[in-house]
């Protein structure tokens, strides 16, 4: 710790700082991903992550996003004023660099804003100070898992964890620790995952949809294999139908090309 | 060629389904609830997974509890004499039933029921 900027900067700052540095050009684009991505350091194993001891930093609780820590925001708050992090507020429909969903809600905020952070230049050196264990597993978490925007992490992370809105409703602000104790003999059994292809194809498409709403208009069905956009269609089925025979296989991603990015329906199975 | 049948307790309407992955052959028989007030149709993650099912996209749904996102399947339904095709299909994991056919699926078909006596009657309009 002797090497810290200032002795106002904890360890624990560090490592939020080590998820800021590790990510591309030490930006990270979301509250909720930076919250998501260190609650993941604190669980390797239902991660995939190499790294088996688990970060022991952080504090979570449940909350409207899934896995929630006060602390985060609090060590954020000092790397700021030890100007070794640097926050911006962006406006997520002029936001080109980040496959941000238009409804892209980021944690505390505002709607259609997230909070942009920014390493320093001296960030990478003086992250250094902090256990040689912990900065590698929030990197693992940064490398692994941080290509996913911060709404498909928190879908990632409900989804691995078993935490339904159901649970949520019943555990809202209970430590997570203890949560995890109490439903553990009450989550969900069947938990399906999106492979990774379909991820990398909805960003595609989130990128895209501003400028396909321009040339198509709404109400149109847009597939992707990959991040190759390979067809567009008023009917879904119809297709899905088309890709398969034109290109051999389903497409990986279906948007729809609206404010949302995805289509409303009425209620299924809800009588 | 029509499918005949009997509502069942507080009227549901209950047909014989087999649910496939229109990837591969895997399918899944399952006796499925008919839903006029749903536009498209449900699946339970359990028969999701048991097909091993990959999600195509999503949607946002309206429901009776408020707007809720959740993933889209596209599945092959088979329904004996009546039907054989490709359907959307929401997961919906807060109902017991294991699959829903909703509005889509009626599409095309004419649907007849005697409340009073129970019995149905589905066909190809």
């Amino acid at each position: 710790m002797d090497r810290m900027a200032s002795a106002a900067v904890q360890e624990a700052d560090l490592l939020v700082l080590q998820a800021v540095t590790a990510s591309a050009d030490r930006r990270l684009f979301g509250a909720m991903k930076l919250q998501k991505l260190l609650f993941i350091a604190h669980h390797p194993r239902e991660f995939d992550l190499k790294s088996k001891r688990p970060l022991r930093a952080f504090p979570f609780k449940v909350y409207k996003n899934g896995p929630f820590s006060e602390a985060i925001y609090a060590s954020v708050e000092r790397l700021k004023v030890e100007r070794l992090l640097a926050e911006e507020s962006r406006d997520t429909r002029r936001l080109a660099e980040s496959p941000l969903s238009p409804t892209a809600r980021d944690e505390g905020g505002p709607v259609l804003k997230v909070r942009v952070f920014t390493a320093a230049s001296n960030a990478v050196s003086e992250v250094s100070a902090a256990d040689a264990n912990d900065r590698r597993v929030v990197r693992e978490a940064v490398e692994k898992w941080g290509w996913l925007t911060g709404e498909q992490l928190e879908q990632l992370v409900l989804i691995r964890t078993g935490l339904t809105p159901a649970l949520k409703g019943e555990f809202m602000g209970v430590e997570w620790s203890r949560f995890a104790k109490a439903a553990a003999d009450r989550l969900p059994k069947y938990r399906p995952e999106p492979p990774a292809a379909y991820w990398r194809a909805q960003q595609q498409f989130l990128m895209e949809r501003p400028r396909l709403i321009r040339e198509h208009g709404k109400g149109r069905f847009v597939a992707y294999i990959g991040q190759r956009r390979v067809g567009i269609a008023s009917d879904e089925i119809v297709l899905y139908k088309e890709v398969v025979a034109k290109e051999g296989g389903p497409p990986d991603y279906i948007g729809f090309l609206s404010d949302t990015g995805r289509p409303l329906v009425d209620g299924f199975g809800t009588s | 060629m029509a499918l005949e049948g009997r509502t069942e307790a507080h009227g549901q309407l209950r047909l014989p389904v087999r649910v496939f992955d229109p990837d591969n052959r895997r399918s899944y028989r399952v006796s499925a609830m008919v839903d006029t007030g749903a536009q498209w149709c449900a699946i339970h993650p359990e028969v999701v997974d048991e097909l091993g099912l990959k999600a195509r996209g999503e949607t946002d749904l309206d429901t009776a509890v408020g707007r809720v996102r959740v993933p889209i399947y596209i599945v092959r339904v088979e329904v004996p004499n009546v039907f054989d095709g490709l359907l959307s299909a929401g997961q919906n994991e807060s109902v017991n039933h294991r699959f829903i056919l909703g509005r889509q699926f009626l599409a095309g078909l004419r649907l007849q029921v005697n409340w009073k006596s129970g019995a149905f009657t589905i066909d190809r309009a």
